[in-house]
């Protein structure tokens, strides 16, 4: 299989202005690389400030990185090249009550993608809405819908619509579970699971429960201060941590699960 | 028993409609015991928090067959009265705590606001001190350890585990019985979860403070709390304490949300099924009729469109008409 996403030394520095000429640089990621083929899934689990959601926002592209380079199907992404980028990789994010646009119907937020990257008529658009809607697990009549008529587990459905509509290859999902009830969760974790299968997708999940990453993922990163401390295969990683962070976060998950007693 | 509710409708009233949020609930809690409180999103888990606060706006009508607080109904009660014994008695804290305090005051300002001025003994000319020296006392009892520059800080430079902190702190100032934690951890990462749930474990063994878990998260719960209470769209689902409801669970719902946990520990193969409930939770204009489980249910029969009685068995309440792991 070739390998879909590769990426080398990527690293951002942020230039903290302490003074009009005295610059403090504060590096956010440290020379990262990896690479991600179709069917996989790679985590990325640290604590607050460790740089994995500046890893998902470089990666989306809403940033620029300060070195390094991303390489997809093994083509060189540039960093202007807005137009292919978002057609390959899409984002989801945390809180999906906040990342859809209150003022449109569902219909115009999944149809403004197409509008921009494809030339499909007003027609082929609304059959590729209905069908994505489907895929997601949910009826066409949603494009009448407004955000805030529908409960927060369709809401996460809608923006993981909005990311597939372009049929892209790689879906970076930053923390898409946190806030969500347990039945839901495990609904859109089979979800996720049942797209992966059927379209080849690569997920990258920025996500701290480590329950759900054992369950979903292949490979797993562990991000301390801008570094990756741990890398390899899920199952191993967890089951023989060796670096102190990733012993701190499976105890502190442990701690939960165990019963009291 | 430190507090008592049997049969608690919260009724929603607006000009054409009248919806009952919270169907019939009941709830009891022994004194020093942390008992958790487990729903989905719309579940009407904080809304019980409200109305057990009387913070509730008029558009809320709240009835209950009985509301004991320590022997006494605090339905009634006139306003004022009631108000005092939840001043004396109850507080209360609640998610994002970074939202929640005042971003224009340091931290031992809106502290020092907190110290009942009863409690001071010193002279006029004495009592800033003497203030300061019971919020960085407050302060060391949450288990934080610089408190001198904490006092200091406004709240945007803490973090968030600090935060919900110094809201904990504020919340003890006036040694409550009760304490109320309205989703403490929720969203939080696992490693300040923990310190927050501890904390929490800390005060309730030391202090002998009653804590309401009130979250959806099910791990927290069965891990820190002795008892709980599982509410579905306003209804009180199963209740008990919490090893035998993992053990034993009566009602098929129960069952079904410790199940959809994938844990590190089982042998579940990476990348299978999960189990769920179909479907989601129905909205406040829907509700369906008896059971509100009913459309979801995987046991569901005709009977289950009569709301079903709660019964009382081997020291669980549930709800059910057709309960599981029941050998007849």
């Amino acid at each position: 299989m070739s390998v879909l996403l590769e990426v080398n030394d990527l690293s951002k520095t942020y230039q903290h202005h302490l003074l009009p000429w005295r610059v403090k640089p504060i590096v956010a990621l440290d020379k990262i690389s990896f690479s991600l083929n179709a069917y996989e899934t790679m985590a990325i689990v640290g604590e607050t400030g460790s740089g994995k959601s500046t890893l998902a926002k470089l990666l989306a592209g809403a940033e620029n990185p300060s070195s390094g380079e991303i390489l997809l199907n093994g083509k060189k992404l540039k960093q202007a090249d807005n137009k292919t980028r978002c057609k390959h990789i899409r984002m989801i994010f945390q809180d999906p009550a906040t990342s859809l646009n209150p003022s449109l119907s569902i219909g115009q937020i999944l149809e403004e993608p197409l509008k921009l990257n494809t030339n499909l008529t007003a027609l082929e658009r609304q059959e590729k809405i209905k069908k994505t809607l489907n895929r997601v697990g949910l009826l066409a009549d949603y494009i009448w819908h407004y955000p805030h008529m529908l409960s927060s587990g369709q809401k996460q459905r809608i923006a993981l619509a909005r990311a597939l509509i372009l049929d892209p290859q790689i879906i970076v999902a930053d923390k898409p579970f946190a806030a969500m009830d347990p039945s839901t969760r495990s609904q859109m974790v089979n979800l996720f699971l049942d797209l992966q299968q059927t379209f080849g997708l690569a997920y990258v999940f920025v996500t701290h429960n480590l329950n759900i990453v054992r369950h979903i993922s292949d490979q797993l990163f562990v991000f301390s201060e801008g570094k990756v401390v741990e890398r390899g295969k899920t199952a191993e990683v967890l089951s023989n941590p060796r670096h102190v962070v990733t012993k701190k976060l499976l105890y502190s998950q442990q701690m939960l699960r165990k019963n009291k007693g | 028993m430190l507090l008592d509710v049997r049969n608690l409708t919260v009724t929603l009233k607006t000009e054409n409609l009248e919806v009952n949020a919270i169907d019939k609930m009941s709830l009891s809690m022994r004194e020093g015991s942390i008992h958790g409180l487990v729903g989905e999103t719309g579940s009407g888990k904080s809304l019980f928090a409200r109305a057990l606060t009387a913070t509730l706006s008029d558009k809320w009508e709240v009835k209950a067959d009985r509301m004991f607080w320590q022997g006494q109904d605090l339905l009634r009660l006139s306003p004022e009265q009631r108000g005092q014994i939840i001043h004396r008695d109850i507080a209360m804290i609640f998610q994002e705590p970074g939202r929640c305090l005042d971003p224009t005051a340091t931290v031992g300002e809106q502290l020092s606001e907190v110290i009942p001025e009863a409690e001071c003994v010193s002279s006029f000319w004495q009592r800033k001190k003497e203030i300061y020296g019971k919020v960085s006392n407050l302060l060391k009892k949450v288990g934080i350890k610089h408190y001198q520059k904490c006092y200091e800080s406004y709240p945007h430079e803490l973090s968030e585990g600090l935060c919900q902190k110094v809201m904990i702190a504020m919340a003890i100032a006036r040694r409550p019985k009760l304490l109320v934690a309205d989703e403490p951890t929720d969203a939080m990462e696992s490693t300040t979860k923990i310190q927050i749930l501890r904390l929490l474990q800390k005060l309730n063994e030391s202090k002998n403070m009653s804590v309401l878990l009130i979250t959806h998260d099910l791990d927290s719960v069965t891990q820190y709390a002795d008892e709980m209470t599982i509410l579905y769209s306003g209804q009180s689902v199963e209740s008990g304490s919490v090893r035998d409801l993992l053990k034993h669970p009566f009602h098929p719902y129960t069952e079904i949300l410790f199940n959809t946990i994938p844990r590190l520990g089982d042998d579940l193969k990476p990348k299978s099924r999960l189990t769920t409930l179909q479907g989601s939770t129905p909205p406040l204009q829907h509700l369906p009729i008896g059971c509100r489980l009913g459309p979801r249910c995987p046991r569901a029969q005709k009977e289950c469109v009569i709301t079903p009685k709660s019964v009382k068995l081997k020291g669980h309440v549930f709800s059910c008409h057709y309960p599981i792991n029941l050998e007849r």
